[in-house]
């Protein structure tokens, strides 16, 4: 089991679009595949159709064993099942902190999945806290959907040199460009200009598309409603390129 | 164990509806509290696989091919019964073997199938239409199907199954699940019904498991030897007549193998039985099933040889590998002329005639003894011939002395199964489980001797028809080496496991000891 986190600390980068693409993408594919919604926002759990909603909040998910399995919901889509998000996740490192283990609590949890699931996809909140600590220390991949900016690479940077050391030596950072505008000059020269294969960034990019907004209204992944637009087509060709990366295995950060 | 019980409450529900007009009825009474997207109706052929010996609807599984009359794309869906997990998947043709199987699935179902081939239990053609139960966010919280099945066999249609209706939960969604169910109950529909499997399998006059391989036959301790020994020679024949047809066609090794268990557990019960049935009349009996048996061994040999040097390098021992399967084509034509003569026509026909026409009056002095008393007495006698022999082996012994125990370890076993209804169940098992552990180590030490026995001789062909083997034979020679070493450390395996099989005489006593 491969656990896949997508994470920014800045919000509204485009990392729900890209958890429940790829996810579809991956349980299309014949995998099994689980999406943790981790926002208190509910957003994958609004795309999916599933109530935002935990029976005792993250305090009984966290409660192991039959917390997590009791509150797993098959979406619509063949081997792509959900744990929904709860408006209780905004507390969630409280929750986190109260128990022992801290910072290893998700991946005991997600630990009782293996045998369950080929892939998980965790949606992470745009935050840096315990619950971040407990994502890092639970995923193999983390995910960094990143807007060709000034400013998102210089955060990028931040988070490269905050998993630099031996802790984080198993986690492997696989960011990509995300809501790309080809129109807006600063992403064109940042895209064209960025030695990128020293940094690691995937070749695959997610354009700014409006696909991708469509999905509130249709409540549904892109594949579903738009299989021929560029953003389906996008996020074909990045879970293609995540999927190679995995196979070819671990050689440390980056490439 | 992390997906058993967990997900069992989402196992599909099979209900049955008297007609169109309540599958109408029905949907109206689901529609008072859900949505229903209905999909388009669809001509289907559903075809249900296992092998010979139901292994995989012993544990739980099912695994089926659909093909839409209007889509040429075909579907591989296996389910498992306990834990409610399934998959759909897209196939180019059915699987027969597990390495065939897609990933998926080998992972899961490959070890409980292998070496059998998949065979096709049940073909049903009908018309499905299916619907999505979806709540107040049309989110699709439950499945429906309904069917009117026709049984095919051979090509030809065997018999209607009324109108099926499914319920396929989704994880997560029980409640809503449950209130469905409720809803198909008051809109007629019945779920006390038979799986779609069973119902079908019985307008084939067959039934789920109707076959296996290991003897349980259910004797009354009120039998006399006799009525009890015909029994078991009756289902004994059986499971011979059921393997021919496999045997014949090689559709996979295991019928050859429970042919021949069914003609050495024959061959075990008449060596017990001399005083039960005429004086001299089995006699003619046991020397054919001894040939019919040195029929069969050398296919069987080859077979299970082949098996274990599937994992060996096919370029560099192309050679050996070829000689052994020359070897095996021959044997197998050589028994399925036997299977086709005269003689073993005879032996058959004969058999069961004799089985048919035994006088229930005695005809030997044992014949009217209890079985119960019957089966104990012979128990502990080859019991205690087991003990000496094994008693008598040390580590200079020749292999000789090991072989012979392992043919009276397997009379010994052929004798607790054939009578373990006779006992109570959780003591036979132990002495069953006791005895076992001893007879896998003979049996690999039985394998060693085989494989020794089969490569000596295919180096000496080798060597005499091609010069070129040199390089094989030497590789064979390093086969035959690693084989006496290993053959000698199971030897040793076997003299421990035959002290800690001794070491429980008491509890065989108890329960035999006449």
């Amino acid at each position: 089991m491969k656990v896949l986190a997508l994470y920014n600390i800045k919000g509204g980068v485009g990392k729900t679009a890209a958890a429940v693409n790829l996810a579809y993408l991956s349980a299309s594919g014949g995998a099994r595949t689980l999406v943790w919604d981790l926002d208190p926002q509910g957003a994958a759990s609004f795309y999916f159709r599933i109530k935002p909603k935990l029976k005792g909040g993250s305090e009984a998910l966290m409660a192991r064993k039959q917390g997590v399995e009791q509150r797993i919901k098959a979406t619509d889509y063949p081997d792509l099942d959900l744990l929904p998000a709860d408006f209780s996740h905004r507390n969630l490192d409280l929750v986190l902190d109260d128990r022992s283990g801290r910072k290893k609590q998700m991946r005991h949890l997600l630990r009782s999945l293996a045998g369950e699931y080929d892939y998980v996809f965790l949606d992470c909140a745009p935050s840096i806290s315990l619950v971040s600590e407990n994502v890092f220390r639970a995923s193999d991949v983390l995910l960094v959907p990143t807007i060709p900016t000034t400013l998102s690479l210089r955060t990028l940077k931040q988070l490269r040199k905050f998993l630099d050391g031996p802790r984080y030596a198993e986690l492997r950072l696989l960011p990509f460009f995300s809501m790309v505008d080809r129109r807006k000059r600063l992403h064109r020269d940042i895209m064209e200009n960025l030695p990128r294969r020293s940094d690691g960034v995937l070749r695959s990019f997610v354009p700014y598309a409006s696909d991708v907004e469509r999905m509130g209204p249709q409540r549904s992944v892109v594949e579903a409603f738009a299989p021929r637009g560029a953003a389906a087509h996008a996020f074909r060709l990045l879970w293609t390129e995540i999927e190679q990366k995995l196979q070819r295995g671990s050689d440390g950060r980056g490439n | 164990m992390g997906d058993a019980n967990r997900l069992s409450e989402y196992r599909p529900q099979e209900f049955a509806v008297a007609g169109p007009g309540d599958w109408d009825q029905c949907l109206a009474e689901v529609g008072r509290q859900f949505a229903i997207q209905p999909e388009p109706s669809r001509r289907v052929v559903r075809t249900f696989y296992d092998t010979f010996d139901w292994r995989l609807y012993r544990c739980g599984q099912v695994l089926c091919s659909e093909r839409c009359q209007s889509d040429p794309a075909l579907k591989l869906v296996w389910r498992d019964t306990r834990s409610a997990q399934r998959a759909a998947l897209a196939i180019a043709e059915v699987p027969q073997f597990a390495a065939s199987l897609p990933a998926r699935l080998r992972l899961r179902l490959g070890t409980v199938i292998e070496p059998r081939a998949l065979l096709a239990v049940l073909e049903l053609r009908g018309r499905v239409r299916a619907a999505s139960v979806l709540d107040a966010d049309a989110k699709t919280v439950a499945r429906l199907e309904q069917a009117v099945w026709t049984v095919h066999s051979n090509g030809h249609a065997r018999g209607k199954l009324g109108v099926r209706v499914t319920l396929e939960p989704l994880r997560g969604y029980a409640n809503a699940a449950a209130r469905v169910a409720e809803a198909l109950a008051a809109g007629g529909a019945d779920a006390d019904v038979q799986t779609v499997l069973t119902a079908g399998l019985t307008r084939l006059d067959r039934f789920p498991g109707d076959y296996s391989s290991k003897l349980k036959v259910a004797l009354d301790p009120e039998h006399t030897a006799q009525q009890a020994s015909i029994i078991l020679f009756r289902h004994l024949l059986e499971t011979l007549q059921r393997n021919e047809e496999g045997v014949r066609s090689e559709i996979d090794v295991e019928f050859l193998h429970d042919f021949r268990v069914a003609i050495r557990r024959t061959r075990a019960l008449l060596g017990q039985c001399k005083r039960v049935f005429a004086a001299q009349a089995l006699k003619p009996f046991r020397a054919e099933f001894a040939w019919l048996a040195r029929e069969t061994g050398e296919k069987r040999d080859l077979d299970v040889l082949l098996l274990e040097y599937q994992r060996l390098d096919r370029a560099a021992f192309a050679l050996l590998l070829d000689h052994l399967e020359q070897r095996r084509r021959r044997a197998g034509d050589r028994l399925n002329q036997v299977l086709a003569g005269q003689r073993y026509r005879q032996l058959v026909e004969n058999w069961a005639g004799y089985l048919d026409t035994v006088p229930t009056s005695a005809t030997g002095p044992l014949s009217d003894q209890p079985v119960s008393e019957f089966a104990g007495a012979r128990i502990w006698r080859v019991y205690r011939r087991a003990i000496r022999e094994g008693q008598a082996i040390h580590a200079d012994s020749p292999s000789a002395a090991l072989h012979e125990l392992r043919k009276t370890c397997k009379k010994l076993r052929y004798l607790l199964e054939a009578y373990q209804s006779l006992y109570p169940p959780r003591l036979m098992v132990r002495r069953i489980k006791q005895l076992r552990r001893l007879q896998d180590q003979l049996g690999r030490f039985q394998d060693h001797s085989m494989q020794r026995s089969y490569l000596a001789r295919a180096g000496r062909e080798l060597a005499g028809a091609n010069p070129a083997a040199a390089e094989l034979l030497m590789e064979i020679g390093g086969m035959l080496e690693r084989s006496r070493v290993a053959r000698e450390r199971v030897g040793a395996a076997c003299r421990e496991s035959f002290a800690d099989f001794a070491a429980n005489r008491q509890a065989f006593a108890r329960l035999f000891k006449p």
